[in-house]
């Protein structure tokens, strides 16, 4: 399920976190769907079980995925709303960023030409 | 859960361990690194048993393993110089390990054996370096141990190889909460593979962490100012400063301080170029070791 990039530098932890919020976001893993073991993560993948199970326990800690006893992991039904509320948190960072590009000159146009980009470009 | 506590280790004249503190959880995949003659085959001795310590103890599960061996019974360690019964072959040694190791698993032997392609009757003596080795990573697998200690672990192997070894030893991690201590020189396997790390450096430990903690310990930064400088330009109330190296008006400077920090306090003297840049395992061990 997971593709790990063993040259961009990022932990494999962290990539194991944003791959599932992307397939989260998409779909891919709809509410309630099985995660797989984090054993069956470390064989594929040949890594360290500890560095799934550091990324399994950040996403049971963001609500994410919930435990069943024995059974594993699966998505919460809650996925999908608690990751739109925390992107809504960066959405300052727009706003301090546009800032930024007006205090350096940039027109407002290209700006808001940047966000029609990014935002018809999501599937 | 295996500890090293308060180790002492001497030959003669020559300490080889210095009241070494050693702690590795159950599950865990924990690298001992350290430079030539740092001690880390003579830990990996003391913490099998081959070895006893002439101060501080070994414990498994908070039992002592001094004149115990029912205490180590699960433990395993292959180490850098392999040996072999004289002219035996892999079915051979399998028979010595079944009359010796309780979990011994025929099964998993022959398995392993043919997964990797190897030859079960041919005399190890006359096997290439990373097929002895191999030979005794699959016999000490079959062997299904709590803790595998294992000196130099893929040296030799191929790439292929290796890579299938990793796969299984991860899976009996996963599988049954098998503990892993490697010794190693190799930075990018620690990288790949270890959870957690000791640094031995003349029979000292002066690093023991996990490893994100030990790749945050020292913070990279190029900096640069108008004009040329000197170490003084870029140090700060509780710089600790582990390496300066300057071109003109650029400078690498490492710090032992904490990334926040650092970064706030350079942007205190405006420079007109600072880049914080992380730091690989290798990079941490030179400096640590210098």
């Amino acid at each position: 399920m997971f593709t790990i990039d063993n040259l961009c530098g990022v932990p494999v932890y962290e990539q194991i976190v944003r791959q599932t919020e992307t397939f989260i976001l998409r779909g891919i893993l709809p509410p309630d769907a099985p995660m797989p073991s984090v054993r069956a993560v470390a064989t594929q993948i040949a890594a360290n079980p500890n560095t799934i199970q550091k990324a399994y326990t950040n996403l049971l800690s963001r609500g994410l995925i919930y435990a069943a006893p024995g059974k594993g992991g699966f998505v919460s039904a809650e996925a999908k709303g608690i990751l739109r509320a925390e992107l809504e948190k960066q959405l300052d960072t727009v706003e301090r960023l546009a800032a930024q590009f007006a205090s350096a000159g940039i027109d407002k146009q290209a700006v808001l030409q940047a966000v029609e980009r990014g935002d018809s470009g999501k599937s | 859960m295996i500890n090293a506590i308060n180790v002492t280790k001497k030959f003669d004249d020559f300490t080889a361990l210095d009241n070494v503190n050693l702690s590795v959880q159950t599950g865990s995949i924990f690298g001992l690194v350290g430079s030539n003659g740092a001690g880390k085959s003579t830990l990996m001795r003391v913490m099998s048993g081959v070895y006893s310590a002439d101060g501080g103890t070994v414990t498994i599960d908070g039992e002592d393993i001094t004149n115990r061996p029912r205490v180590r019974r699960n433990l395993i360690y292959v180490p850098d110089d392999l040996y072999f019964l004289p002219g035996s072959s892999m079915d051979r040694m399998a028979k010595l390990c079944e009359s010796t190791r309780a979990r011994f698993d025929r099964e998993l032997y022959a398995s392993l054996a043919e997964q990797f392609e190897a030859d079960r009757k041919k005399p190890i003596h006359a096997m290439s370096k990373g097929m002895k080795r191999q030979a005794a990573l699959i016999l000490a697998l079959a062997s299904r141990p709590d803790i595998l200690l294992i000196d130099e672990t893929f040296d030799g192997l191929d790439v292929i190889k290796r890579h299938h070894m990793r796969e299984i030893m991860v899976d009996a991690v996963a599988e049954r909460g098998l503990t892993v201590i490697m010794a190693t020189h190799s930075m990018h396997e620690v990288d790949d593979m270890c959870d957690a790390i000791a640094m031995l450096h003349k029979g000292h430990i002066n690093v023991q962490s996990d490893i994100q903690e030990v790749t945050a310990a020292l913070v990279k930064v190029q900096i640069a100012f108008p004009q040329a400088f000197d170490e003084d330009a870029v140090r700060f109330d509780g710089a600790n400063i582990v390496s300066f190296r300057c071109d003109g008006t650029v400078a690498t400077v490492v710090y032992e301080n904490d990334r926040d920090l650092v970064e706030h306090e350079l942007k205190a003297k405006h420079p007109v170029l600072m880049n914080l840049l992380p730091l690989s395992l290798e990079e941490v061990f030179i400096y640590k070791c210098q």
